[in-house]
């Protein structure tokens, strides 16, 4: 059954389904209500009128019945007397008692009156006058059924308005019923649809806000990575103009400082020389004079070690996996330590990334120089998903890294050069573990 | 669910069809009354099927039950000295014997009531044979031997319940138009009334024939009633009271100091004939007569006196 009529209204008609089965139902029940009781009242006051119907002519005839025996033929003349004895029958609710002879006609005065008779409303019923095995007559009696049309008549009324009663009761209630039920559910389907329709119009404008604010965040993303990219940018055009300042004052440190304490070195050098040749000089001077090109060649090694820190020039002069392979072969050659070295970058690298990777390296191993007592170092430098990986293991000492001093620059540095860069760095060691370093730098971003 | 309209027919359909049959059961079992066992004399003219008479060649006589004693005694009499058997039938009353010979049932019809203007009219002639007084008829256990006019009244109207001895009176009536009732009628005006009420009340038994009151009278303690059929009480078992002091006799009926006197008589169409005249000539013979006056009756006047 479909929910809706075609103008789109809840279509139930649960009413009407009721409706077209309860009525003939009803209909049937005040019938068998309004019929039953008076019909069978009047079947039972029928047949009760039939009983004594019968029994008073049975009585009427069996009183005649000796009568005729002595009279054979001729008792039907005794009419008036028959009539006078039959008419002691003529009880309440016996109409009449005829009497008639063998022929079936009715002996005279019994039936004097056959047009009234025919008009009785009674039932009739007879009882032969048998003689020697012969019917001599018969006694009919009328028995009224006036009264039993009046009452049948009036309990059927009376049952008749009580089925009409009912019917209206049996329709009426559960239609009445219905109809409510109906009702509310037909207010209940709509109150649904309504709140259907409130759902899809929530549902639509979540999406819509989900979108916008996915728009949003994309934006928000997007303006970030651009902030990001730039931050980083800067970062590297920070670090490579450091880097070239550096490289600057160490260039300065070489060429201006250097070149004078070398020419500072010669001169205290022939000082000495003039001094040791003049015979008999106080040795006191000779021996400050050797202190001080003593003093002279510390300072120019301290200064060409602080030019080597502040500017790789190695870089520019040989690239990164020379640079570093000479990094390596520096620390075994000063501390017998074993150095392997794997490179495998085939791209060029941002000179920021590059100079980055160098110092990482760089601190690494004076660090194991430092504190390690390693025996071998494992260096690999590899380009992996857009990104170059660093790592420097050692079999060392290895330390607690909760515990690292306030004072330490190295690690931390190294920290702050990988995250300048948007990159990341993995510290992993234990006392008596060794330490391994790991470093991951975006390169792709340049390309 | 299925509301096409066919599906919503369907219940209204069976509904329909279980009323009407309900309703048409119910009609039929109402309608039916009586129709069928109405009897036939209602609805078509019968026609006798046969001869009323019985078929044999005798004579038949019937009417009066007051009549039927003294008949029976006087036919029993004749078959001996003529060739005639005649044959007395019980009871069927005067106006049940006119009917039956005018229905040729019979030949000779036994009165004890004069014929009315129309049966006179009719041709049927009349002729007395005896007067017999109509007895105060009571048990032989009653004491009381005498009744006075107002006693008579007095038993039959209920007001005396009691004979002298304190025994309970039990009134026995015949029906109404009763010969005897009708000779004390004539005599006691009242009496007419009394028994009409106390008929219609239903306070005494009533006897239909004088056969069965004869029975009555003899077997009922403390019984009393009117009767008169010429038959001998102290023989029938019961007993005569006298009234306003006067016996029923033979002499005080003839000589008219017994006040109730019933006349019997025999009725022909036309005049007598045949075996009819026969035993009406026998019965007036002197022979006849003496037979009367032996069993109390009085016969009339022989003619020429
Ligand atoms: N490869 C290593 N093996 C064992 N210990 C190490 C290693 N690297 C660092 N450490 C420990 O971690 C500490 C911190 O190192 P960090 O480089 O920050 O400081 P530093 O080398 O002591 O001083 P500087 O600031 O000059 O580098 C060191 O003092 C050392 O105890
Ligand atoms: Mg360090």
């Amino acid at each position: 059954m479909p929910l809706r009529e075609p103008s789109g209204q809840v279509r139930l008609a649960l009413q009407s389904y009721l409706g077209a089965r309860l009525a003939p139902l009803t209909l049937i029940v005040a019938a068998f209500t309004c019929l039953s009781a008076p019909l069978a009242f009047f079947l039972l006051a029928r047949d009760a009128l039939e009983v004594r119907g019968d029994g008073t002519a049975r009585e009427a005839a069996s009183l005649l019945r000796q009568d005729v025996q002595e009279r054979p033929l001729l008792w039907k003349y005794d009419a008036s007397k028959v009539v006078a004895r039959v008419g002691a029958f003529e009880l309440p609710g016996v109409d009449r008692v005829v009497v008639v002879d063998a022929d079936g006609i009715p002996i005279r005065g019994s039936a004097d009156d056959l047009d009234a008779l025919a008009r009785l409303e009674a039932l009739w019923r007879s009882a032969d006058i048998e003689v020697e095995g012969k019917v001599a007559g018969t006694v009919w009696v009328a028995v009224s059924t006036r009264a039993l049309e009046r009452n049948t008549i009036a309990l059927t009324l009376g049952f008749g308005a009580l089925g009409l009663v009912l019917g209206v009761l049996l329709y009426g209630l559960p239609m009445r019923a219905m109809g409510r039920a109906e009702a509310n559910i037909r207010e209940l389907v709509g109150r649904l649809e309504e709140s259907q329709g409130a759902l899809a119009r929530f549902n639509a404008t979540l999406e819509q806000q989900v979108e916008d604010r996915s728009a949003e965040l994309r934006d928000a993303l997007e303006e970030l990575r651009r902030k990001e990219q730039n931050l980083r940018e800067i970062s590297a055009r920070a670090i490579r103009m450091q880097e070239a300042e550096r490289r600057g004052i160490a260039r300065e440190l070489h060429d201006s400082a250097g070149q004078a304490l070398t020419a500072i070195r010669i001169h205290v050098q022939l000082i000495g020389d003039l001094l040791s040749a003049r015979e008999g000089d106080d040795a006191k001077t000779t021996t400050m004079a050797r202190r001080t090109l003593s003093m002279v060649d510390d300072t120019v090694e301290e200064i060409r070690r602080a030019v080597n820190q502040l500017g790789p020039a190695v870089l520019d002069d040989v690239g990164l996996e020379a640079a570093i392979r000479r990094a390596g072969d520096d620390l075994s050659e000063a501390t017998q330590v074993q150095v392997e070295c794997h490179y495998d970058v085939a791209v060029e690298l941002d000179a920021s990334v590059e100079i980055t990777a160098y110092r990482i390296v760089q601190e690494s191993l004076t660090n194991v120089a430092r504190h390690a007592e390693a025996s071998e170092v494992t260096l690999r430098v590899a380009i992996e998903d857009g990104a170059l990986r660093v790592s420097i293991e050692d079999d060392g000492a290895g330390f607690d890294s909760e515990a690292v001093g306030p004072r330490r620059r190295g690690l931390v540095g190294m920290r702050e050069r990988v995250e300048l860069l948007g990159g990341e760095i993995q510290i992993a060691s234990a006392p008596g573990e060794g330490t391994r370093i790991r470093v991951s730098l975006p390169v792709s971003s340049l390309e | 669910m299925d509301d096409t309209p066919q599906r919503h027919w369907k219940p209204w359909i069976a509904g329909i069809a279980v009323f009407v049959v309900v309703v048409a059961w119910a009609v039929l079992e109402v309608r039916g009354v009586g129709e069928d066992s109405r009897p036939a004399f209602l609805t078509t003219a019968l026609e006798p099927s046969g001869p009323n008479r019985p078929d044999d060649a005798r004579l038949h006589i019937a009417g009066s039950g007051s009549c039927v004693p003294l008949t029976r005694m006087l036919a029993g009499s004749v078959m001996q000295r003529l060739d005639l058997s005649p044959e007395v039938h019980a009871s069927i009353g005067s106006g049940g014997g006119i009917r039956a010979l005018r229905d040729g049932a019979i030949e000779l019809a036994i009165v004890s009531r004069a014929l009315r203007d129309e049966e006179i009219d009719a041709g049927l002639v009349y002729t007395p044979f005896a007067r017999v007084p109509v007895i105060v008829a009571a048990g032989l256990d009653v004491p009381d031997r005498a009744v006075t006019y107002d006693e008579l009244s007095a038993l039959f109207d209920g007001r005396r319940t009691q004979w002298s001895d304190g025994t309970k009176v039990v009134v026995l009536l015949r029906e109404a138009g009763d010969s005897s009732h009708r000779v004390v009628e004539e005599v006691v005006p009242e009496f007419a009334d009394i028994t009409a009420s106390v008929r219609a009340q239903g306070a005494f038994r009533v006897l239909y024939h004088d056969g069965a009151m004869q029975v009555a009278l003899a077997n009922t303690p403390g019984a009393v009633g009117l009767h008169g059929n010429g038959v001998d009480p102290s023989l029938a078992g019961f007993r005569a009271l006298a009234v306003e002091g006067v016996e029923p006799t033979g002499g005080n009926v003839e000589s008219g100091a017994y006040p109730f006197v019933k006349e019997l008589g025999f009725v022909t169409i036309g005049p007598p004939q045949g075996e009819a005249k026969a035993f009406i000539d026998y019965v007036l013979s002197p022979q006849g007569r003496a037979l009367l006056r032996v069993r109390g009756a009085v016969p009339p006047a022989p003619e020429g006196d």
